[in-house]
Parts: structure tokens; sequence; C-alpha cells
């Protein structure tokens, strides 16, 4: 964060000296959609990202401070605010792992008391949810208002030149986040309901192909979590698994991210884990790919590609925590966790096997006195305890791989 | 070798052994340890947890504000000793099936959809049963009580929970319909499977149209139905501003209640978990109001009921429910309680 923080304060306080008398705001924003952001969408650290939009958000809404907000760069504020949500969103993905854990524990013997630190975790994670759609909920309300869309009277904007397409997108989805985390915190914020319906509108005034299917996975991420909210102009699953790929091929991965989260919603298992196996392979194809090669990530965009991949690795690692304990493995984000083998399955491969002899080892002949040679090595080797029992059938057949039990813990 | 013989052995054995005698005192302390620990064990045999899945249904599925209050209840239920496992459902449907079919041990549904598992709880949705939040409130905290097991009990079916989805309003696209002679005649959106709305409808001389959960809004809003009864909860993300226009509105008469309630069978949960269930979800009910009232207080467009019309509208809803009382839809006991409670 410092460094991006070195680069950016002086140029923020070099452009409020040369705006001087002029609309401060305007020229912030400007330079701002023109040198800030580009920046800040390549670095793909969501943890650089969203510190540095925690830290630069109240400086730059204290520039509209004493104007009622007119002379606040409401388009770097809202680039700021997504970013900020970012770091809230993470902190309610963690206290929701941690509660997911203690309930892997309640589930496998442990005491009923957890149940308790349940629910506090419920509630750390609730505030955190709060926080997140109150930044996501600012950073949207800026973006209608500068843009002056999407609203009841006017879907589309007048103009949109391509930067600020950028900024008109990410605050539809931004107005999408604060909607789903204020549903997390029992509606604590008081987003409007009506706003993912405008977010659809928002949406569909932008070119889906150059906008990587974001536009086209947002009107089927509200179809599909929320049934009769909007009329979509395709089956809205048919409609996120086409987002997705077309995102993937062009090197953006917050489609791919928008469809798990919609199955998540509607409880859809089979296609989270489609999802979260696609991903794994982008991830692949993304690491073995050239710069400009088709499935490369595309490196303008590198936070939006991290924090794509981090909502993703999140829903893994709630899978991977109800099944072993623990969170997604290093490398493993789109794999499934190994499901336990049961004795049933196994135990009647080992009928007909090990009834020749005891169970005793073969017996060794005496080493010689001196205790040199081979058979001295097979006399240590005998007294080690043996990592297959006798008679045993190793290794240990793999399952065959069900769906897992996965339900929307 | 005789038996005697080895006994004397074992005997000569035990004393070359020479095992130092214990004191009384740790003799009594190991004895009380031990009985303790057999107590433990066999307290923790009957604590033992037990893992179940709870399906449920919520329109907006895992990111829905029931099933985030679901999340609650889970943990509540982990102290009770049973672990649950949340499955998501967008379609009602789907949910009552599997649990049916024995693929959920626990399920959340709507009272209308659940009525097949017990219609006495489902009676707390009779029309104008409830006109206001507090008197749901009181029914909901008396089922929560011992004595309201037989009625929470249907066959192998139990309620253990019951939640306020919202009271159910008119929403007419003309405002010039919100008095009850003026219905006749008019289109009316029921939903497949609701003999209760088809009771008023016909009762009033309306026409209804068939519609689901799914379509009912666009219908209103594309003018193919006049009217549509729904909670406040669904006004703003189904658009229904746009039927109502600027020439509707919404009647403020609750014509009934919509609730949520967890169903399992009785049998497979441990002794005690449905009435501490009942207990604990009864205190939830201001939680789900709230977020009800915001929806309500986000209304623009309402409709007042004066006291002429308000008594009408009573009229015709006492009618409705005498009805469903004789035809077995409501069951009379809860109607009692209601009038009851409603004076």
């Amino acid at each position: 964060m410092i460094p991006l923080l070195r680069s950016t304060l002086p140029w923020l306080a070099a452009s409020v000296f040369v705006a001087g008398g002029c609309n401060l705001g305007r020229t912030v924003d400007k330079v701002t959609l023109k040198r800030l952001a580009p920046g800040m969408l390549a670095v793909g650290d969501v943890g650089l990202g969203c510190a540095s939009g925690g830290a630069l958000s109240p400086a730059l809404i204290a520039l509209g401070h004493r104007s009622d907000g007119k002379k606040e760069p409401k388009k770097a504020a809202a680039l700021t605010l997504i970013a900020a949500g970012m770091c809230s969103e993470r902190a309610a993905w963690e206290a929701d792992l941690e509660r997911a854990r203690l309930r892997y524990m309640a589930s496998n013997g442990g005491p009923p008391v957890l149940g308790t630190a349940m629910e506090d975790l419920t509630i750390k994670a609730q505030r955190f949810h709060r926080e997140a759609a109150a930044r996501n909920l600012a950073a949207y309300q800026r973006v209608v208002e500068v843009y002056g869309a999407p609203t009841e009277e006017s879907a589309c904007p007048s103009r949109l030149r391509e930067r600020d397409e950028v900024l008109f997108l990410l605050g539809m989805t931004a107005g999408l986040l604060a909607t789903l985390h204020d549903v997390q915190a029992e509606r604590s914020v008081g987003v409007s309901q009506s706003i993912p319906n405008r977010v659809v509108e928002g949406a569909a005034c932008l070119d889906n192909d150059r906008w990587w299917g974001l536009p086209a996975a947002l009107e089927s991420a509200v179809a599909g979590s929320l049934s009769g909210a909007v009329t979509p102009s395709v089956d809205p699953w048919i409609g996120l698994r086409a987002a997705a790929v077309k995102g993937e091929a062009s090197g953006l991965w917050l489609a791919r991210a928008l469809q798990l989260q919609t199955a998540y919603s509607a409880g859809r298992t089979d296609d989270m884990w489609a999802a979260i196996e696609a991903h794994g392979a982008a991830l692949g194809r993304s690491a073995a790919a050239g710069e400009d090669d088709a499935g490369a990530a595309n490196p303008e965009y590198a936070l939006l590609n991290a924090y794509a991949s981090e909502m993703i690795e999140f829903r893994s690692d709630v899978f991977w925590i109800g099944v072993t304990g623990h969170r997604t493995p290093l490398g493993q984000l789109g794999t499934r966790p190994p499901e336990e083998v049961s004795e049933e399955d196994v135990e009647d491969l080992l009928d007909g096997l090990g009834g020749d002899d005891d169970g005793q080892a073969p017996p060794v002949e005496a080493p010689p006195a001196d205790g040199d040679g081979p058979a001295a090595e097979a006399g240590e080797a005998s007294s080690q305890p043996s990592e297959t029992p006798p008679g045993a059938v190793s290794p240990t057949p793999t399952p065959t791989a069900k769906s897992s039990a996965m339900t929307n813990n | 070798m005789s038996t005697t013989l080895k006994t004397k052995n074992a005997a000569r054995s035990r004393r070359n052994r020479r095992v130092p005698r214990r004191s009384l005192t740790s003799r009594l302390l190991i004895a009380a340890t031990s009985a303790a620990v057999v107590l433990l064990a066999g307290a923790d045999q009957a604590q033992a947890a037990v893992n179940k899945t709870l399906c449920v249904f919520d329109p907006g599925g895992a990111s829905g504000d029931l099933f985030g209050q679901m999340k609650s209840y889970q943990n509540q239920a982990t102290t009770w000793g049973v672990n649950l496992d949340l499955k998501a459902y967008t379609d009602e449907s789907v949910a009552a099936s599997d649990f049916r079919n024995k693929k959920c041990d626990a399920v959340l549904l709507t009272g209308m959809t659940g009525k097949e598992f017990n219609r006495k709880t489902y009676t707390l949705e009779a029309m104008g049963l409830f006109t206001s939040y507090e008197t749901l409130k009181t029914a909901v905290a008396a089922l929560a009580t011992p004595k309201a097991a037989v009625i929470n009990r249907s066959g192998d079916f139990e309620t253990v929970g019951i939640y306020p989805g919202g009271a159910v309003y008119l929403h007419l696209r003309d405002r010039k319909l919100s008095t009850l002679g003026a219905l006749s005649g008019r289109s009316v959106a029921t939903i497949a499977g609701d003999k209760a709305a088809m009771t008023m409808v016909k009762e009033v001389g309306a026409t209804p149209q068939a519609a689901e959960i799914s379509n009912f809004a666009s219908k209103f809003n594309n003018g193919g139905v006049e009217i549509v009864y729904s909670p406040a909860t669904a006004y703003a993300p189904l658009e229904l501003a746009k039927g109502v226009g600027s020439e509707g509105g919404v009647v403020r008469f609750p014509i009934a209640q919509l609730t949520f309630q967890i169903f399992i069978r009785s049998e497979e949960f441990p002794e005690g978990f449905g009435a501490q269930s009942r207990s604990f979800v009864s205190k939830q009910f201001g939680t789900m109001v709230s977020v009800i009232k915001r929806a309500e207080a986000a209304i623009k467009p309402w409709i007042s009921v004066d006291s002429t019309a308000a008594a009408s509208y009573e009229a015709l809803l006492g009618r409705v429910r005498s009805q469903l009382v004789g035809q077995k839809v409501y069951d009379r006991d809860v109607v009692k309680l209601g009038e009851r409670i409603s004076g």
C-alpha cells in the first residue's frame, strides 16, 4: 500500500494545488480516471487495492465536505469506495469461514457450546457485511449521480467515454453487491430493493462483448437469484455460463464469480462446482499462457481478476471446510475436497484376502555375528513397524468421484 | 492343572507382586472418578449431537432474508445438540417435495405450501384472522407454549417454528377498485393451489386468473390482471410499482398474514427439540417484522381504509373463513384462538 500511496498522495496534492479555485472535484475526477484508476486496476493485489481505497476515500470525500458534496470528486470517490468495500467483504468472508470451521467441529463431535461461538461469528460477519453494503451503496449512488442513470426515468447515461464505461460498469456491480451484503446484514443499511432492477437496466447500456460478458452476467445474476424480479432475455443459467466463458476468453473472471455467487444464492450445487472447477482451469490456462495468448489474464484489470478469484476461493473454502475442516489448500482451487472412504465401500474388496498366514512377517534369517551385509539390513528392517499391515490392500482405493454433500452453510 | 491349583497359583502370584495397599482416601477417590467417568459417558451418550439437513425456501435463496435468519437458527440448534446443514431453495415446490421424499430432515416453507404437513398451523394464514403483527405475535407465542403441542403435531410431522412473512395486501392498477363492491368482474391473479384466495375471489364476484409466484408480478405489471395480492416485501424487488402506476394503489388492509414455518418429522429429532425450537423462533418475531415494516414504509401509494370499509372487509373475510373451516381447509381450533386474540 505504501508505494501506491507514495505515488498517489503527491499527485492528489498537486491536483488540488493546480485546480486552485477551479472545480476541484472535476479536476481530480479527470486525472483519477486518466491516471489513477488504470494504475490501481492493474495492481493484482486485493489487499493493496482495498487498503488504498480505504485510505483515499475519506480524503476524497473531504474535498466536498464544505460544499454539501458538490465539489467532491465523485468518480474518484466511487472508485476508492468500491476498493474499500473489498476490505469489508474480505473481513466478512473471514468471519464466515471461522464460523464454518466451528460448524465442522460441532458436526464432528464438538460440544454444543460451539453454537454460541458460531452465533458470535454470525454477528461479526453481519457487521462487516453491513460495512460492505454501506461502502458499495455509497459508490453506486455516486455513479448514478455523476452519470444521471440508471434511474426510474432514464436507464442509460446520455454519453459515456470508454474510461467512464469502466467506472459505470463497476458502479453497477457495486449496486448489486450493496444489495447482497445488506441482506446478509439483516437489511440494516436499508439498500433500496429496486436497485437490482436498475442495475440490470444500467448494465444493458454497455457492450457485452467489450466488457467481458459482465453486463449480461449482471442481468442473469438478478434473474437467477430473485425469481420474478426481471424477465430475462435468456435462461439465467445459460446466460451466466455464456457470460463466464466470454469473460474468460477475454481474460476477465468477474462473470465467472457472479455465476458462482448466483448459483450459491439459488442453492445450485452442481453449478457452483462447475464454476469453481472452470475457474481452476482458467487459472491453469492463464499461468501457462503468454501475455497475448488466448486465456491469459488481462493485466490491465489485474485487481478485478484477483478480486474475482478471491470471491471464488471463498466459496471453495466453505466447501472444503465443510468436508475436511480446513480451507482450500494452496494450488488446489478448482479441485474438490477428498471424500472419506466409508468402510462399507471398501470392505468387500478385502474378502478372501489375508487368510493364508497368521499375519506374521516372514521369518528372517539370523544376522551374521559381525552385523555386516544384506542380512543385517534385513534384520534392521524387520525391527521397524510395517507401514502396511500384512494382508491389507495397499494403496487405499480411491473413491469414485461423488457429488459432495455441499450445502449453503 | 486343576482349577483349584490354578486359583491357588494366581493368589500366590498376586501376593508375590506386592502391590502396595491403597489408602482408603485414594480408593474413594478412584471410585468417585470412575463413577464420574461413567456418568459423563452416559451424559455424553444422552446428548450425542445429531446431524440433520434443513431445506430452506427463500425467494432470494441463500442470499435472502429468511436464509440469513436460518443461520441464527442453525447456531441455536447446535447448542441443542442438533447440527443442521442448510440447503437453499428458490422453488418452494421442490423444497416441499424434497422434504416429502426425505431428502431433507426439516424444511422451511410458507404456511400455505406447508399445509400438507400441518393444516393447523397453516390456519394462522386464515383470511382476516390477524390484522396486526401484534395479534399474530401473540398467537405465535401461544403456539410456542407446551400446552399447544397438540396443535403443532400433525401425524408424523411437527411445526417447530413460525416466522412472520408479512401482511398480504391487495395491489390495484386502478384505485377505484378499493371498495369491495367495485371488485365484481375484475381479474385477480390467484396463485395455483391457494384455495383460500380462490374462495375470496369468488365471494366478491371477481374473476380468478391462474398465476404462479414467478409470474404474477409480470402479469400485473403488463396489465394482464388488474389486481394481485402480495406482501410488501415483494413490492420493490418485483417492481409492483410499475403495475400500480399513477392511478393504482395498495389497499392498507391486511387480508391475511403470510408465515414461514419449519416442519420436521418428530421421531427423527431428539426429544424436546420441537419445544426448544418453537420457544427460540417465537422470540425472533420482532427481527423479521422490522424488515417487513421497512418494506411497508417504502410503499408510497397506500390507499387508506376507513372504518366502514374496514368493517365490510372484515365481514367478507369472516364469511370466507367460515366457508373454509367448513371445508376443513382451516382448523377450527386455531381460528377460535385467532378470534379470541383479535377480539
